[in-house]
């Protein structure tokens, strides 16, 4: 049986990081699409379905936070991934009552990154 | 004179603010008298030198650490003067009342500008070093903000190479030492910049009650250590602490890498920790066979970036200190008994809830 394809979107600013993370989820078999902003996440996932997303925090314009919350407003279920390198306690709770899969604190073992993408892009029972 | 000190427990037991800092009960409040007798006893007998002054800073210390406020220190002694007063109109007439009255009021006047002045003076250091802190975690949460970001693309690169050479079946332990050494030492710096932001963050307090030796076993298990190092734990096994879990088992954790840093190089690599239930709370010891604590350092050992050690970070006991100060407790270098340091953190038991009456004169913290 062939493999089911997982599509991530990561969202990143820092062009070294999404470069980086890009070739680590390639490498562990997601089908990556990188953009650098919320606005371009946005715009992406107006034409195309992801399984998962993974996004910085602090982006350009609009937060990751922000990014999640348009998504939740759009009824868009999509387990999302929060990147920080320092989230306060009030984007830690909004995070969390959006229902995010996780907030990585910067830098994060890649490990466990991928094993979480693993649990949030498998098919729910 | 038994008559003034029952005059003064009983004033203060109708305020809400003594209420919720004398949480020990009756007890306490026993020991507290004699000490009101003691106070009063040498304010009239003397002798009126060095080590009576060095007692009237520390009553003004104990006052500062929790925090009451100085009209507190003004009406308490008043009540004293007044209640001595009555004693002397009603024993003594004429000009020996005059005199006695006189005599107290000035030994009176002269012991409260002695406790106010420690006060105004342990109050100036603790402002200043909540600006320095307040300064430096400006600069902190900005620099570790910014090296976050690099230190995770080194970390994922590190993971790529190392990753990589797996996959390219190269088997060279220079490579892998090396890949490994520069994961290892990204991985101090994160911690380092946690540390320095969690100086400044107010992170959430919750506090619980909970049985301290699991805690202790837990924290022990978790510190890098040689293997000649020894623990020994004299914590009776009910014993119970009330604090947040996370942020006293950051403290204890802290202690211990110390600890066991102090008797890295020590002929006898040993690591006591002692607790026990006091009358107004639960006291922690943590005691090393190191070498001690300089006498010249010992003031200092809880000032932010203060350190000795060359790859000590100075941010360890400041962050205990922290801590503790949130919790209402103590921290402290005892005094060298012999060889290592000895360190005794005491928490305070839960207060009572304080009583919301209108007459209540401070506004309790927000409970947690």
């Amino acid at each position: 049986m062939k493999p089911m394809i997982r599509h991530v979107l990561l969202v990143e600013d820092s062009e070294e990081l999404a470069d980086n993370l890009a070739e680590i989820l390639r490498a562990a078999d997601f089908e990556t699409k990188v953009v650098h902003s919320a606005e371009q996440a946005l715009g992406v996932l107006s034409s195309q379905a992801f399984d998962s997303i993974v996004s910085d925090l602090r982006l350009p314009k609009k937060t990751g936070v922000e990014l999640l919350a348009c998504l939740r407003e759009q009824g868009l279920k999509t387990p999302v991934i929060l990147m920080s390198a320092f989230a306060d306690e009030q984007a830690r709770a909004t995070a969390h009552r959006l229902g995010a899969v996780a907030l990585l604190d910067k830098p994060f073992n890649c490990a466990r990154l991928v094993a979480l993408l693993d649990g949030a892009c498998s098919p729910s029972p | 004179m038994a008559g003034v000190v029952e005059d003064f427990y009983w004033a203060l037991s109708r305020d809400s603010f003594a209420n919720a800092v004398i949480t020990g009960g009756t007890a306490q409040v026993e020991r507290l008298k004699a000490t009101l007798n003691v106070w009063v006893v040498s304010l009239l007998s003397g002798p009126h030198d060095e080590s009576y002054v060095a007692s009237r800073n520390r009553i003004g210390r104990v006052h500062v650490r929790i925090n009451l406020a100085q009209e507190y220190m003004l009406t308490a002694v008043n009540r004293v003067r007044f209640g001595l007063l009555n004693i002397v109109a009603a024993h003594l007439t004429g000009e020996e009342a005059h005199q006695t009255a006189h005599a107290i009021n000035r030994a009176l006047d002269l012991d409260l500008a002695l406790m106010l002045d420690t006060y105004r003076e342990d109050s100036a250091t603790r402002v200043d070093a909540n600006a320095r802190l307040a300064a430096i975690g400006q600069v902190a949460a900005s620099i570790g903000h910014e090296l976050r970001n690099p230190l995770s693309v080194a970390e994922s690169s590190v993971y790529l190479l190392r990753q990589r050479l797996k996959k390219i079946g190269l088997e060279d332990p220079g490579l892998d030492k090396h890949s490994l050494r520069i994961q290892e030492q990204l991985k101090v710096c994160s911690d380092t910049i946690t540390t320095l932001l969690e100086m400044v963050r107010d992170a959430p307090f919750a506090r619980s009650q909970f049985l301290l030796a699991p805690l202790l076993d837990d924290v022990w298990q978790r510190t890098p250590r040689g293997n000649g190092v020894a623990l020994t734990l004299d914590v009776p096994d009910t014993l119970h602490v009330f604090a947040d879990r996370e942020q006293f088992g950051q403290v204890l954790s802290n202690l211990f890498r110390n600890a066991v840093e102090a008797v890295s190089a020590a002929p006898l690599q040993q690591v006591t920790v002692s607790a026990r239930l006091t009358v107004d709370g639960t006291e922690v010891y943590v005691q090393d066979s190191g070498s001690g604590v300089d006498e010249s350092h010992r003031d200092r050992i809880f000032d932010v970036l203060f350190t000795t050690r060359a790859k000590g970070t100075g941010l360890g006991l400041a962050l205990c200190k922290k801590i503790i100060d949130r919790h209402g407790g103590e921290i402290r270098l005892e005094p060298s008994g012999g060889s290592g340091a000895r360190f005794r953190v005491w928490l305070p038991t839960p207060a009572l809830e304080p009583k919301a009456t209108p007459a209540a004169t401070t506004t309790p913290k927000a409970a947690t």
